[in-house]
């Protein structure tokens, strides 16, 4: 297959760090179109957090997805019969570890290598590849290369972010003070005292994991937090609010209806935290923030958890809180504060013209940098919603980009592309799958195009925002890809019709209406007519 | 007691109604509280140390374990004398309320009047069929007769535990071996172990969901009837704020039995959602014929694997169990018996019992209290209803206690009569009532009727409110000064109705039903409730 679509002399030689779901995917992809790829994974085994045995996974082994299991996956790997509807994570390793069988990847990963310098190649040598790359080998030995590009892969959440907190070095419990990242299961937090600091993702679920079990779980959060649940009047949050139909509506809202949209579609299925016993949120929800979790709220309304401010001061095995409040007898604090961009292996020169922040990279599209052309970063986006899907999407815009099998995109194109980035730093919190996926999708011309599927309209606009959905179209497109559209939509009784329904057809009428763009508006039209002929 | 004190008992206190209370549960506590207040002379048998009844999870008369929290929010669940503290939960432990009902007691000097580890042996009439005889033993060692003037039973529905014939069961041979709901008191007992709970009863549910917290390593619940579930909370609002309300019940009168299926849908829908959709088995469409239970947490465990649901065991052999579609589930380790509970009256007289003649399942009765046959013997809390009990049974008390106090007349003997062949022609609501329609329903009986009318600015409150204890205190006999003050006081707990205003929608919804109302009387209630609404 190789053959076909190399070009040039010779194949493009693509580093990739780090074996994660990121980083295979995007191997995948660009084996696929002709290129030479490396793999460079500092641990002993890939999956990256999916591997919950691993130093530097956060995912205890208790762990499960919170997003459903037919968006978590790569396009080309079907499910085991007896997938969960939301897997442990060992379900995921297994069949990302299946993935990396079924297309060879194994021999292109160098296990226990830690890149530690990569920079732009010197003069002398850059026909040998623009870049250099320096990796340390598990006999500690430095060892370096030419690559003509480089995807860093290395993951989002790998260097914890700690607070400073008065007191925090005088805590006494017995559990001490752990980052998330150590949080291991909720066994040895039978009858103890827990404070849990922190209101994202991971505070949320291990809060929730640690209640089960604690005589006391005490949330500490800097703010209230609008919280939403992974499943929802049995269907997944995901089916309701990252759907293809979503990214559409997205464009046609400004950005403060488009935000109370998202606050209102959480209100009115879970309303707010004061309302289960809890802090009440700001108003905004911008401003305060968004987390799903299925259990926090109502753990907070049966006693479980215990919702305060965030900690003034710590003594000992006291913790005293921001409303004058204390807990006593406190055995462990678990910090659940995030973690900080971490990429010690870029060269200082890069490093300047990146500008690396402590919570994001200022990119294009979350991927590329106008002045760093080769130098590519999957996996730092990190949207609410399933990372598969996004880091299926992200490794084709990359590998497509890489091997020359889509048209280039222009510089113009990425330096406004990272002009409208920097221009919305608040958002960076609140991204979505949906319109990051689709958007990577239609840079490359891969984003299922409706109107030549007009049956399948129902499922790709409202449907679950598969990964198949993305194979319809364009470059790498299945031919089994609408049996499979349809067949993943059916599953678990979630959409069994093609017909929509007079509320999905007003919305669809409505996005036209706004939109006033006689193309779309035909789109919806051909639609309708379809619809009558199903 | 002996001859002479009996009389010299009688003679000192004729004035007073001599009045026996069997079970000192929340039921027999508050009856005792109305009771004094209105001068009766109380004695309560309680056959365990202390009081509480099914709230004292320790006791060996209690059904309920350690760690269970209330399925009912804490604005309902007490009654209208006694506030909780400030910091209540939302759905407390249990040991909260059991906290709670020793607080009551103090607070009404009751516990004076409770004769403790003193089991009813023997209820029957005197001999000159005026009055009642009990018969009672103490610490299995002292027994006494006593002669009371009436009798009430509170000694509660759920205290014989009813286990199915099973094939195979007594060969079960796994390690946790065969234990009904009853006796479930450590789900810590079954880590690393996997469970079978059987039973499709809300026990089976939240035992089910307890096992999974406790890290049961698998659980799999097998029932009769595969049923649907629903949820506490809609909104963040507990079910008390949205089905069991004043509104309710008058809409629900309007309409056919047909439409009132139909809104039970919408009720099941909203607040948990198709159980096929968890990847969950699916119930009859017709939830009235499928019927359903609470659990917000059963559906999700199944999506995630945790709990594999099954239809009804075939049977048993070892450790092996066989479902009635062909499955087999092999290595349990422990089976619960989630199957309920008999009645249990040991005490009744032959005759009693044969004028009676309560069933395995229920007691035949007029508005579950009295029989029409025997006068002066009263029943509290032989019946079951979804939203708390405490209101009920507040409710049921009172109108017992005004009876038997002679502040309010009972019924005449052909509305008895009536009102108990309604009863036994109709076997749906043989020991089942609804919270709203009952409690109304007693507080009619009992001369306590909430007068609307006479209060039109609190109608938000009182008809789409919570129906607590208090806004029964609004009118009649006991009527507190204060009542409107604490109905709109509980209503805004928890941020869930801070005001009075009609919403336009809550407005729209009393328009329509004044309109089919069709009663002069409720239409002018409407119209100036919306006057001073707005």
């Amino acid at each position: 297959m190789s053959e076909e679509h190399t070009s040039t002399s010779r194949s493009k030689r693509v580093a990739i760090f780090g074996a994660g779901p990121s980083g295979i995917a995007t191997a995948q992809y660009l084996l696929r179109h002709g290129a030479a790829v490396t793999v460079f994974e500092r641990h002993s085994d890939l999956g990256g957090q999916w591997d919950c045995d691993s130093p530097f996974s956060a995912v205890w082994p208790a762990m499960h997805t919170n997003t459903c299991s037919l968006t978590s996956r790569f396009s080309d790997l079907e499910h085991d019969a007896d997938m969960p509807m939301f897997p442990p994570n060992q379900k995921i390793k297994q069949d990302m570890t299946r993935y990396v069988k079924m297309f060879s990847l194994l021999e292109h990963i160098y296990f226990q290598s830690e890149v530690v310098l990569v920079a732009h190649s010197k003069e002398c040598n850059k026909d040998r590849g623009n870049w250099e790359v320096t990796w340390l080998n598990s006999d500690n030995k430095e060892h370096r290369a030419f690559f003509d590009s480089v995807v860093v892969a290395t993951g989002r959440f790998s260097e914890p972010q700690l607070p400073e907190i008065s007191g925090l070095a005088s805590f006494s419990g017995e559990g001490g003070v752990i980052h998330s990242q150590q949080y291991r299961g909720n066994d040895i937090f039978e009858g103890k005292r827990v404070v849990v600091a922190g209101s994202s993702t991971s505070g949320c679920e291990i809060a929730s994991d640690i209640a089960m079990r604690s005589e006391k779980t005490i949330s500490t959060v800097r703010h209230s937090r609008y919280v939403f649940q992974r499943i929802m009047r049995g269907i997944p949050a995901e089916y309701i609010n990252f759907t293809r139909y979503g990214a559409l509506r997205s464009e046609v809202l400004s950005f403060q209806e488009d935000m109370d949209e998202f606050k209102e579609y959480i209100v009115s299925r879970c309303g707010t935290p004061d309302q289960y016993g809890g802090i009440a949120p700001a108003d905004s929800v911008l401003e305060a923030g968004a987390t799903m979790s299925q259990e926090y709220l109502l753990f907070i309304a049966e006693d479980r958890i215990t919702q305060k401010p965030w900690i003034r001061h710590i003594a000992g095995q006291t913790v005293y809180f921001d409303d004058g409040s204390k807990a006593e007898n406190v055995d462990t604090v678990v910090l659940c504060t995030g973690y900080k961009i971490h990429l010690p292996f870029l060269s200082d020169e890069i490093r300047e013209t990146l500008e690396p922040q402590s919570h994001h990279l200022p990119l294009a599209w979350f991927t590329m940098h106008p002045d760093l052309p080769e130098l590519y970063f999957s996996g730092f986006g990190h949207p609410n919603g399933s990372m598969f899907l996004i880091a299926e999407q992200q490794a084709r815009l990359i590998a497509y980009q890489i091997c020359n099998v889509v048209p280039k995109l222009s510089k113009t194109m990425i330096k406004q592309a990272y002009k409208n980035y920097m221009a919305h730093p608040a958002i960076h919190g609140l991204l979505f799958v949906n319109r990051l996926a689709i958007q990577h999708a239609r840079l490359c011309g891969f984003e299922a195009d409706i109107g030549a599927h007009p049956a399948l309209a129902r499922y790709l606009l409202f449907g679950p925002l598969t990964s198949a959905t993305f194979r319809l179209t364009g470059i790498d497109a299945l031919p089994d890809a609408p049996t499979r559209i349809i067949r993943e939509a059916g599953t678990y009784a979630q959409m069994t019709s093609p017909i929509l329904t007079a509320t999905e057809k007003e919305l669809l009428k409505d996005v036209a209406k706004r939109k006033n763009d006689s193309e779309f508006t035909a789109l919806i039209q051909q639609i309708f007519r379809a619809q009558k002929k199903l | 007691m002996t001859a002479s004190q009996y009389m010299a008992n009688t003679c000192s206190s004729s004035h007073r109604k001599r009045i026996a209370i069997i079970g000192a549960g929340a039921s027999g506590i508050v009856a005792a509280r109305f009771l004094l207040k209105h001068g009766a002379n109380v004695t309560i048998y309680e056959r365990h140390t202390s009081l509480g009844g099914q709230w004292d999870s320790l006791s060996p008369y209690s059904g309920v374990w350690p760690a269970m929290r209330t399925n009912t929010c804490s604005i309902t669940t007490k009654f209208s004398d006694l506030a909780h503290p400030q910091d209540i939960p939302l759905y407390p432990r249990n040991q909260s309320i059991l906290q709670y009902l020793n607080s009551f007691a103090t607070k009404f000097h009751i516990a004076p009047h409770i004769r403790f580890s003193t089991r009813v042996t023997h209820l029957d009439r005197t001999a000159d069929n005026t009055g009642w005889k009990i018969s009672s033993i103490q610490n299995e060692r002292t027994e006494s007769h006593d002669e009371f003037d009436a009798v009430i039973v509170a000694s509660g529905r759920f205290t014989n535990p009813y286990t199915p014939e099973v094939h195979g069961l007594h060969s079960f041979t796994g390690e946790c071996g065969v234990t009904h709901s009853y006796r479930y008191q450590h789900p810590e007992n079954y880590k690393g172990k996997r469970i079978l709970v059987t039973g499709g009863s809300i026990s089976a549910f939240e035992i089910s969901t307890s096992l999974v917290m406790a890290g049961a390593k698998h659980v799999i619940s097998s029932a009769r009837r595969i049923k649907h579930l629903a949820g506490r909370l809609y909104q963040g609002k507990s079910v008390e704020y949205f089905k069991h309300t004043r509104y309710e019940r008058l809409f629900n009168e309007l309409i056919s039995k047909r439409e009132r299926a139909e809104r039970l849908k919408d009720f099941l829908n909203i607040t948990m959602g198709p159980p096929e959709k968890f990847n969950s088995l699916p119930p009859d469409p017709d939830p009235e014929k499928a019927g359903f239970a609470t659990s917000e947490t059963f559906l999700p465990l199944v999506a995630e694997g945790y709990i594999t649901p099954k239809p009804w065991i075939s049977r048993v052999t070892g450790k092996t169990v066989y479902f009635n579609d062909g499955t087999v589930e092999r290595n349990i380790d422990g089976i619960i018996m989630c199957t309920g509970y008999d009645l249990e009256l040991p005490y009744l007289s032959e005759e009693l019992q044969r004028v009676i003649q309560p069933t395995r399942k229920h007691i035949p009765l007029s508005w579950y209290t009295f029989h029409p046959a025997v006068p002066d013997l009263a029943f509290i809390g032989f019946w079951f209803h979804s939203g708390s009990v405490f209101v009920s049974t507040e409710q049921q008390a009172r109108f017992i206690a005004y009876v038997l106090c002679g502040l309010q007349k009972l019924p005449s003997k052909r509305e008895t009569l009536t009102a108990f062949e309604k009863y036994m022609a109709d076997e749906a609501i043989h020991g089942k009532v609804g919270l709203s329609t009952f409690s109304y329903q007693l507080s009619k009986l009992g001369g306590f009727e909430p007068d609307l009318y006479a209060h039109p600015e609190l109608a938000r409150y009182l008809l789409f409110g919570p129906i607590t204890p208090a806004s029964y205190r609004l009118s009649g006999i006991d009527a507190l000064t204060d009542a409107p003050q604490r109905i709109i006081e509980d209503a805004a707990r928890f941020n869930c109705m801070t005001n009075g205003c009609l919403t336009s929608e809550e407005a729209k919804k009393l328009q329509q039903l004044a309109k089919q109302k069709n009663d002069p009387d409720f239409t002018a209630y409407i119209k100036r409730a919306l006057t001073i609404s707005s």
